[in-house]
């Protein structure tokens, strides 16, 4: 899959948010987008969504060519998009596996053996170093900050998507649950070939995911493009290089 | 005095004074009150005949998709399948089972109507052991019907109570009453699947006699209105009295519901959880009133109150209400109601679901919440079924789907993820 933001222009409440974006991601590919706060990360992750409470004001968004704005949210997820949450909402009473049995089978279309598709949830918990107790909550109810963060990952890895946008996916992590998270993450994307959008605001999750491009953004726009060598920088000169502020 | 003649003047008594009272007293409930049809007690007596063979039907045709009930009944014909469930005439109940059913029939007037037309009084008793029944009531145009659940000896009593009718036009009054001994506990599940042309008057009291348990568990999802006034209360020592309650309202259906609860000795607790969705042009109005009367201390009350209305033509109300004659008590509220969350629709539809099966999804875990506090897999299971055919169809009066084959697992830690299923 190839995931094409060309120019896109998006805001929100009347303000426009994020500005002429350029960026493509291909199935496989490891990207980092990186910013301070108010930058615009997640209005993009959104947008990328469909989040309805969102407006695109110019551009494009194409997946293998053809255009997807006029897609509804649940469209995107189907073509094999996935958005992991910031902040994920809580959902009293729907509990984890009914919601994501529910998803699994409506983005493959068929029904799913519950047996196999229970073992497989329970192997990625492993992986994730996750209690089984988890699974048995409703959906983000009563989690840390950190554990829904790793349920957001578990997600990821139950739905094998083609490409997935990782809004913070380290943020609420102690040192040790992001390394299994990261880990976790990375080899899911190098075994099913899986294209990643890192949203991040700290270069720590690098440690353990080699990204292949490292995009800066600055004031809703892309201020720089790089490698690995780009996150060195930053961490050393801080965005203020970008921002004019010293 | 004959029991008989007892009932009789009893009944009479009340039949005259009823049409006298007024619908509510509470300035506040009568700003808020859905008014029952004038008419909602006349029913065609020459189409009761066919009535009463379209419940038969209805009753042998849940029977063919797997439903088993310990109890069957209909305006003139009732069947019980077990020896704690005896199904009386109302002229043949004992004085205390009168005392019973007529303690506490000046609280509505609907309830003095329908215990003066009592069709059928069912007697559930678990005197000597821990005992769990289900029944099946149909209203064949129409029927009044008093559940009198006795639990004694430290011992547990379970209901089930599917409520269905048939016929043109229809309405079915329903009065359980809990009977609970000093240790013991009983708890009744009712679920009302009514016709959407059906009246529903829905009643409950109870006595306690201290450290003993009642719970009412009511799933109101059929009807075109709903009428329940469930007064119940926690009057011996360390006493527990819970009302659950859901109600799901769809095209122009009405409910006005009253859950009342009472401590009224030490060392109690008592709470409502209610939740409601409306939908369609349908109104529901949840009141919860917490009385806490004085010589209560160390005692405790909650009422919850949750809505979420779809759409515009909609409407929930909830008006929690407290009465505290009691300083060392506590005694809270927590009332909101909403339309349907957008993060969660959006948040949902990023896994893939449209936006009809994410609102249906997260409807049916708002519901859930209550569905988990049913005991009975059974029940859980019945609800569920009705639950989900109605938000599929917005629609009423569905048969629920059972596979008799399922080992239905289902835990309040679970929430609905476990449900039946997964098993088949």
């Amino acid at each position: 899959m190839i995931l094409e933001i060309k120019g896109l222009s998006a805001g929100v409440e009347g303000n426009e948010v994020i500005k002429d974006i350029d960026l493509t991601v291909k199935s496989g590919e490891i990207h980092v987008l990186m910013g301070p706060n108010g930058s615009g990360k997640t209005t993009l992750a959104n947008v990328l969504f469909g989040n309805p409470k969102y407006k695109v004001l110019g551009g494009d968004v194409l997946v293998d060519g053809k255009s997807i704005l006029g897609m509804k949210t649940n469209e995107r997820a189907k073509l094999g998009l996935f958005m992991q949450f910031q902040n994920p909402v809580e959902i009293e009473g729907l509990g984890f596996i009914h919601f994501m049995r529910t998803a699994k089978e409506t983005i493959s279309g068929s029904r799913i053996n519950f047996k196999e598709f229970m073992d497989d949830i329970k192997s990625y918990m492993k992986e994730l170093d996750m209690n089984d107790e988890f699974i048995n909550r409703p959906v983000n109810v009563g989690f840390s900050g950190g554990e829904r963060k790793k349920l957001e990952a578990l997600q990821m890895l139950v739905l094998k998507p083609s490409i997935a946008v990782l809004d913070e996916p380290d943020s609420g992590l102690d040192i040790d649950a992001l390394k299994r998270v990261a880990s976790a993450v990375s080899n899911a994307a190098k075994s099913s070939n899986i294209g990643l959008l890192i949203i991040t605001h700290y270069s720590r999750i690098l440690s353990y995911i080699k990204p292949d491009y490292v995009h800066v953004m600055i004031g809703g726009s892309i201020a720089k493009s790089g490698g690995i060598e780009l996150v060195e920088k930053l961490e050393k000169e801080g965005y203020e290089q970008f921002t004019g502020k010293q | 005095m004959a029991i008989k003649d007892m009932y009789t003047a009893l009944a009479e008594k009340l039949d005259k004074d009823y049409a006298k009272l007024g619908e509510e007293s509470s300035e506040v409930y009568k700003r808020n009150y859905i008014p029952l049809p004038g008419d909602f007690n006349i029913i065609e007596k020459e189409a009761l005949e066919d009535y009463e063979k379209e419940a038969g039907s209805l009753a042998e045709e849940l029977a063919s998709r797997g439903l088993r009930f310990d109890a069957i009944i209909t305006r003139t014909k009732s069947i019980s399948l077990s020896k704690s469930i005896t199904i009386k005439e109302p002229e043949k109940l004992s004085e205390e089972e009168l005392m019973l059913l007529f303690g506490n029939s000046r609280s509505d007037k609907y309830l003095m109507y329908v215990l003066a037309h009592l069709d059928k009084v069912v007697v559930v008793d678990a005197e000597n052991a821990d005992f769990s029944a289900s029944m099946l009531a149909i209203a064949p145009g129409i029927l009044n019907i008093a559940v009198i659940t006795s639990a004694k000896g430290g011992h547990k009593a379970e209901v089930l109570e599917l409520l269905m009718s048939v016929g043109k036009k229809a309405q079915l009054g329903l009065l359980n009453v809990g009977s609970v001994a000093k240790g013991s506990s009983a708890t009744v599940t009712a679920i009302h699947d009514e016709s959407e042309n059906c009246t529903v008057l829905s009643f409950a009291s109870n006595v306690s006699a201290g450290s003993s348990s009642f719970v009412l568990n009511s799933a109101y999802l059929g009807g075109s209105i709903v009428h329940a006034r469930n007064m119940i209360s926690a009057n011996g020592f360390g006493d527990y009295a819970g009302l659950n309650d859901m109600g799901l309202c769809t095209v122009r259906q009405q409910m006005d519901i009253l859950n009342y609860i009472t401590n009224g000795a030490e060392g109690t607790k008592t709470e409502v959880h209610s939740k409601a969705v409306a939908q369609g042009d349908s109104k529901c109005i949840m009141k919860g009133f917490a009385k806490i009367e004085k010589g209560a201390k160390n005692s405790t009350s909650y009422i919850y109150q949750r809505g979420i209305s779809i759409d515009r033509s909609s409407y929930i109300e909830a008006l929690p209400d407290m009465s505290i004659d009691e300083s060392m008590v506590k005694a809270t509220h927590s009332s909101a109601v909403a339309p349907i969350d957008e993060n969660s629709l959006f948040y949902i539809m990023s896994r893939g679901l449209d936006y009809d099966a994410s609102a249906r999804l997260l409807l049916f875990s708002f519901l859930g919440d209550i569905v988990s506090r049913l005991e009975s897999n059974y029940a859980r299971i019945i609800a569920v079924s009705l639950i989900e055919k109605k938000l599929a169809g917005a629609a009423q009066h569905h048969i629920p789907e059972i596979n008799a084959g399922m080992t239905p697992v289902f835990s309040k830690a679970e929430g609905i993820e476990e449900h039946y299923k997964y098993n088949r």
